[in-house]
């Protein structure tokens, strides 16, 4: 196996491991129906400091663009945006680090010996 | 053909939504931007406010929600994530057996790629097997910076002494042994853009 290959197995098990990550939302619900309005509220929360904090001020301005972007984030396209979430959450605080090497150690990707070995000769 | 065009039509309205959402983002972003740097007139900022957002949000859209976009992901961390793909990728691999036995091999093959061609260039190159006289097995052991051997240099001395000296035989077409092998090396060291001897 070469060396491209090698980095683009990693880079897809790196991508496979976020699209899990990015479902973990959902399998939650699935066991517990009753999140669905937890993730709301956080997402409400979180919307409405976000344009407080960009507006800095809480007028009503703020409140009609809170209005508009809670319709479109979590009322339509709710389940989309907690996945967002939740990934800018891992991301944020755990850092890509985690996700790499968990896709190349835990789960194999990126070469026989775990993606190691020099670049092969030309 | 009917749920086709249904899923696309979806999946514009999905663009148009999120393109939406984009726009109020660079709006606040503009907002806040221009208020943290103008803070104290609210009349002269909101005029700049209004400015920057006919112009960035509906002339230069395109540009400027790509930009956004990029600076989103960048802040939620992604970068991240190449940085270490990239590190874990060229830094953190240690050489496999068969890795050094395939840069041993390459490293075989060119050596005695530039013994041939010096070879045809009539020059004297000690062949496998008739190495001993010149003490060089042509396999890098000793090798100097530029790949020439020690050893080889050490072996072509003991045999100019054994031929009677530098001034004595001569060993090729092109004169003693002591001017081919500095000329062979010459060309080596040119052939690998290192310049000559000085």
């Amino acid at each position: 196996m070469t060396h491209n290959q090698e980095r683009g197995n990693l880079i897809i098990g790196t991508l496979l491991v976020i699209l899990g990550l990015a479902l973990v939302p959902f399998i939650i619900k699935l066991v517990f129906p009753q999140i669905d309005l937890i993730y709301k509220v956080v997402l409400i929360f979180a919307i409405y400091s976000f344009v407080t904090q960009m507006l800095q001020n809480n007028s009503t301005l703020s409140l009609l663009i809170t209005g508009i972007l809670v319709y479109f984030m979590v009322f339509k396209y709710g389940d989309i945006f907690t996945s967002l979430w939740f990934l800018s959450i891992i991301f944020t605080y755990v850092g890509g680090t985690l996700l790499v090497t968990s896709a190349r150690d835990f789960f194999g990707f990126g070469g026989e010996e775990g993606g190691h070995g020099m670049h092969p000769p030309r | 053909m009917l749920p086709v065009y249904v899923v696309l039509f979806q999946l514009g309205s999905i663009f148009s939504d999120f393109e939406i959402i984009m726009k109020i983002a660079g709006l606040l972003f503009i907002v806040s931007f221009v208020r943290q740097h103008i803070p104290d007139r609210p009349l002269l900022s909101n005029v700049v406010i209004l400015g920057l957002s006919s112009f960035l949000l509906f002339d230069v859209w395109k540009i400027f929600g790509s930009a956004l976009f990029l600076y989103l992901l960048v802040s939620f961390g992604v970068l991240h994530l190449l940085v270490d793909l990239s590190f874990l990728n060229a830094f953190q691999r240690r050489p496999s057996h068969e890795d050094m036995q395939r840069e041993q091999a390459r490293q075989r093959a060119e050596r005695e790629r530039e013994m041939e061609e010096a070879r045809e260039q009539g020059y004297e190159v000690p062949r496998r097997g008739n190495e001993e006289e010149y003490g060089y097995d042509g396999y890098g052991e000793g090798e100097d910076e530029s790949g020439h051997s020690h050893k080889f240099m050490q072996g072509a001395a003991k045999a100019r002494q054994a031929h009677g000296g530098a001034s004595h035989a001569s060993s090729g077409k092109h004169g003693n042994l002591s001017n081919v092998s500095a000329q062979m090396i010459q060309r080596i060291m040119q052939q690998r853009g290192g310049g000559g001897h000085r």
